[in-house]
């Protein structure tokens, strides 16, 4: 399974399942903001259509990140010593709620592949540092969504002393 | 972003930074762990999911300059003086070309030495030119209650967590 980043609010230890873009599940049309996938007219999600942002790195994440998205606590950050330069800029904007976090699951190489029977990863074809959680094949959009917050045990919090050294 | 880059000002990225400059205020308050922080917060969700990444990291930059508004802000700084010399040249040139995206990026990594109100009237300037009025007047208006002594906590030495560093590349990333 790709080791996967996303940044979530926290809910009782593991991250907070839903239908938002700071939650463990996708953003469907009609809900807050611009739709992470769209049903068709029967309900049916496909393969390849889009699905639930993540990045194969705390620091590609966190550069893709809004300042609201960025949790407020993190600017404390912006002076470690092994941070990345291009990080610096990013964290001193930090503006979020202190619920959220960063999490991460997963192990292998970020590349296109299986993450279950019923999810797989896209690297996203303009920008091989984000990709999409989307469903494996041709599915109705409530269990796309079941299958992606059934992955809430697989979470955990990454350890973000480790971003300098992770990025190099 | 790269500042020689013209900034598109998109109806998202405008709502964002609009709601970003809210957010701040409750900053200043002492209100960023609320429930109203936190429902605009929510509220920000909408145009942030619109953003591109190039409105995303312009938005990182205007909310990192918007820390200055609570003497909080995290900046780069350098004292070498062939350095300054070097600074004050690439300002005056960004300035002249109205580059200013140059300008905020310059004043995120500056001289030690360089005034904080002229570093607020240098982003009030930018943010004005860039078509943020609000952003503009709120550093504007924190210039002049510093300048009639309103705001005794405006420092020249903004923040604890201030980088000294060989060459100015804080905010370039």
């Amino acid at each position: 399974m790709p080791k996967l980043f996303r940044v979530m609010e926290e809910e009782n230890g593991q991250p907070r399942v839903g239908a938002s873009g700071r939650v463990l599940g996708v953003r469907l049309p009609g809900a807050v903001g611009k739709a992470d996938i769209e049903p068709d007219v029967e309900g049916y999600v496909y393969p390849g259509t889009g699905g639930m942002s993540v990045s194969p790195s705390a620091a590609a994440l966190l550069e893709r990140l809004p300042p609201s998205m960025i949790p407020k606590h993190f600017s404390r950050l912006a002076d470690h010593p092994f941070l990345p330069a291009a990080l610096r800029p990013v964290l001193r904007s930090a503006a979020g709620k202190s619920t959220l976090c960063v999490w991460t699951m997963g192990e292998g190489p970020f590349t296109a592949g299986f993450i279950d029977d019923d999810l797989a990863l896209r690297v996203d074809p303009g920008d091989e540092q984000h990709g999409f959680v989307e469903p494996s094949c041709v599915m109705m959009v409530e269990a796309f969504q079941a299958a992606l917050h059934r992955t809430r045990d697989a979470w955990s919090k990454a350890d973000l002393l480790h971003l300098g050294k992770e990025t190099g | 972003m790269s500042a020689d880059k013209p900034l598109q000002l998109s109806p998202h990225l405008a709502e964002y930074v609009r709601l970003l400059l809210d957010l701040h205020r409750l900053f200043i308050q002492g209100k960023e762990d609320t429930q109203e922080a936190d429902d605009l917060r929510d509220e920000m969700e909408v145009p942030a999911s619109y953003l591109s990444r190039e409105e995303v990291t312009f938005a990182q930059g205007v909310s990192g300059d918007l820390y200055q508004l609570q003497d909080d802000e995290i900046c780069g700084r350098f004292d070498a003086p062939d350095q300054i010399q070097e600074w004050e040249a690439r300002l005056r040139d960004a300035s002249g070309q109205d580059d200013w995206l140059a300008v905020l990026e310059l004043e995120r990594t500056r001289p030690s030495s360089r005034p904080a109100r002229d570093v607020l009237l240098s982003r009030a300037l930018a943010y004005e030119k860039l078509g943020f009025p609000d952003i503009a007047s709120a550093f504007a208006e924190y210039a002049r209650r510093a300048a009639c002594g309103s705001i005794p906590a405006v420092q020249d030495q903004p923040h604890s967590l201030v980088h000294t560093r060989a060459s100015g590349g804080f905010g370039a990333g």
